[in-house]
């Protein structure tokens, strides 16, 4: 035997690893396991993150949209009751000037004492 | 010092609440209601005319909505009795006592002793007499008793539309100016 053959001899020969050493693999394997599930488990949920984000935009922006009509409605009905009496008080105050004219006039046939005149 | 802040204060809520509406409807008026067979009631201030000058837009309502839209108020209370004697001088008193000259000017009243029915229009007038700043009506016959108060401008055809276009015959006011200007009471 050469001395090559001496050497080749030596690093093959067959050797204990050193203590923990299959603790440390497995644990080294159960590590990456956690790692890739968490990896798939976040690679699912996205979609469903996604789906909860814009129902939860499209829930805002109808009650936003429903509140804006409603509120148009409400602005819209106030307004045509304050159009009303608008036009009622704009009709007494016609009618009572109208009935003061023919008061006014009343006067020149001496029935009425008049301050003054339109 | 805080007495003569709380006096500015109060002052100055003083002014604030005149310049808003400078004939107030007596409280007592509305106790008339108890004893009205009929009452209208017609309170409205300035964002309530804008909102409704805002939907005034029907056939017809251009020359009402120019006029509303320059207005800051409007105040009507007219009751109706069943017989007579339910309101008193007093209540007309509370109204009428409030328009003092040189603000407001008394251009009509007409007093009937025949039938006891009575009409006084009263003007505000403003920048110097050039303008008329509102109009209070007071009609008090035996079986009702009515008051207007509009306040805001009013020009000479806002009276002549008030008369006629608004469902109710044309009163022929064009004789108004000069007498206001003539301040005859």
């Amino acid at each position: 035997m050469n001395e090559m053959d001496e050497q080749l001899k030596r690093a093959l020969r067959r050797s204990d690893p050193s203590e923990g050493f299959a603790d440390r693999v497995l644990m080294l394997l159960a590590e990456q396991r956690k790692e890739t599930l968490g990896r798939e488990r976040s690679w699912k949920l996205w979609p469903r993150l996604r789906w909860a984000t814009a129902l939860a935009v499209l829930v805002l922006v109808v009650t936003g949209i429903a509140y804006r009509v409603r509120e148009r409605r409400d602005e819209e009905r106030e307004a045509r009751a304050a159009k009303q009496q608008v036009m009622l008080a704009l009709r007494i105050t016609g009618s009572k000037l109208r009935i003061a004219k023919q008061k006014v006039k009343a006067v020149e046939g001496g029935e009425a004492k008049m301050e003054n005149t339109l | 010092m805080k007495r003569t802040e709380a006096l500015l204060v109060l002052a100055l809520a003083m002014v604030i609440n005149a310049s808003a509406q400078d004939v107030k409807m007596p409280v007592d008026l509305d106790k008339l209601t108890a004893k009205a067979s009929e009452t209208t009631e017609v309170t409205l201030t300035g964002r309530m005319l804008q909102l409704a000058a805002k939907f005034m837009n029907d056939e017809g309502d251009a020359e009402a909505r120019e006029m509303v839209k320059k207005l800051k108020g409007i105040y009507v209370r007219s009751f109706q009795f069943d017989k007579t004697g339910e309101y008193s001088e007093a209540d007309v008193e509370s109204v009428r006592s409030q328009l003092k000259s040189p603000l407001w000017e008394k251009v009509v009243g007409v007093r009937s002793k025949r039938d006891g029915e009575n009409a006084e229009i009263y003007f505000k007038t403003d920048n110097n007499g050039t303008q008329i700043g509102g109009l209070v009506i007071i009609a008090a016959d035996p079986k009702e008793l009515t008051i207007v108060h509009i306040d805001g401008p009013l020009d000479p055809n806002d009276l002549d539309k008030l008369g006629g276009d608004f469902g109710v015959p044309r009163v022929d006011t064009s004789a108004r100016g000069k007498q206001a200007k003539a301040g005859s009471r």
